[in-house]
């Protein structure tokens, strides 16, 4: 207690804490100042609207381009240009693959597709000869199997996440 | 649109009879020039007067060869008793050329409760596949597809033409009158789209609007003769009180029907 600091560089945890708030903030108004922009001028020159939507686009393109090309002379300086490719191309698939299932793959999504599927599945011949048209039993089933695809569809999807987003360290 | 070998593929306009109604609706359709003959008559209206286990006395009171369709859309607590061997049944001893699925009650509005909503969805496609068993033989099928979100209109759709459906129907009358009209023409178009290789038919509809709007092949409607059992008549396409007075109530119901038939919009 109030001895001083062993090693100059160390970071300490709350530092850390910070340091990420701070970048995902930082990135989050960067993102919240883009839209209100390209909003405001869409709506204030509507005519140009379309070229205004093609510039912004255009723009994404090249920041995600830029962002590569550091990425890729970052990882040069460690290892030989044709594995520093091959590292960034996995890292680029990762990405865009985490992005889609975080877009498409919503929990409401889930929950939707699978008690249907759930209840289409129930309605086969095959599975009414199992419930012998018992209404309140099939009503338990189809609430516990529901819930129990719903686990399984959401852990799936948040294991891949999980897995993506340490393989692009 | 399949190749054109069923008397209701001519068809724009299918009128549902209502036997509630049968002191105006069967004289204005008996009076009724259109063809071909097919006219919808629903299994719970039957049920309602009494006549579906007296099926001489309904085919009687239609022509020797109209075409029946028998449909089976309905209030709530009917449809909860509903059973599919009665339906089949009178579908038999009516000589019906047709049967639409049977409808069940799936709302939007259980969508914070999912098991109770697919328990529906479960009913229906249950129910859908046992008249499919039945009917094969007897009679053509016209599935009426049912969901609350797009994954299950699109599924009961797919398993409708895994087993052989080519003639698909939509019940709109409720969804239309519920208030929320983008929406539920939202859901009609879902409907229009996950049929589009079949013969698609509205039930409960006879909006020209609506119909320019999502263009079926064709609908299907009761208000040609609850209008005129209201001494309501069609102008502009509008339902306004009439102000002629006609000395029976058939003759309004009639003209009202002729209306129905002149609606294009193709």
């Amino acid at each position: 207690m109030g001895g001083p600091r062993k090693g100059g560089t160390r970071s300490t945890s709350a530092s850390v804490a910070i340091q990420t708030t701070q970048s995902i903030l930082s990135d989050a108004v960067a993102k919240g100042v883009e839209e209100a922009l390209k909003t405001w001028a869409t709506l204030t020159l509507p005519s140009l609207a379309p070229q205004i939507f093609a510039a912004y686009f255009l723009y994404n393109r090249f920041k995600d381009t830029i962002k590569v090309l550091k990425e890729f002379k970052e990882l040069c300086k460690i290892m030989s240009p044709e594995e520093a490719a091959i590292k960034e191309t996995e890292r680029i698939i990762t990405r865009e693959a985490a992005k889609a299932i975080a877009r498409d793959m919503t929990d409401k999504k889930i929950a939707d597709t699978t008690y249907t599927l759930t209840g289409a599945l129930l309605a086969r011949p095959e599975l009414q000869e199992l419930t012998q048209g018992d209404e309140r039993f099939k009503y338990m089933l189809l609430a516990t199997l529901s819930q129990f695809f719903i686990g399984l569809a959401i852990g799936a999807r948040d294991s891949l996440i999980d897995k993506a987003s340490r393989s692009i360290r | 649109m399949p190749k054109i070998e069923k008397p209701w593929h001519l068809c724009t306009f299918i009128p549902e009879l209502r036997f509630r109604d049968r002191q105006i609706s069967i004289k204005a359709w008996q009076s009724c020039t259109a063809s071909p003959r097919v006219v919808i008559i629903n299994y719970y209206d039957l049920k309602s007067v009494g006549l579906q286990k007296r099926p001489t006395k309904v085919r009687n009171s239609l022509g020797k060869d109209d075409v029946i369709i028998l449909s089976c859309v309905g209030k709530d607590n009917d449809i909860d008793r509903l059973s599919v061997e009665d339906y089949f049944e009178t579908a038999l001893n009516l000589g019906a050329e047709a049967l639409i699925t049977p409808d069940d009650y799936i709302y939007k509005i259980d969508s914070p409760h999912p098991a109770y909503q697919t328990h529906h969805f479960r009913r229906a496609l249950e129910r859908s596949e046992a008249l499919l068993e039945l009917a094969k033989d007897e009679f053509s099928v016209i599935g009426l597809v049912i969901g609350a979100n797009e994954n299950q209109i699109s599924l009961f759709a797919d398993r409708l033409k895994e087993r052989g459906v080519t003639d698909f129907a939509c019940a709109c009358g409720d969804m239309l009158k519920r208030g929320k009209r983008r929406e539920s023409l939202a859901d009609i178009a879902l409907f229009i789209k996950y049929c589009t290789n079949g013969w698609k038919l509205l039930l409960g509809v006879e909006s020209r609007r609506v119909l320019l709007k999502l263009k079926p092949d064709a609908f299907s409607s009761s208000a040609w003769s609850i209008s005129a059992a209201h001494n309501r008549i069609y102008r502009n396409g509008r339902k306004m009180k009439s102000t002629k007075s006609y000395p029976h109530g058939w003759e309004l119901a009639a003209y009202n029907l002729h209306k129905d038939y002149a609606i294009r919009w193709k």
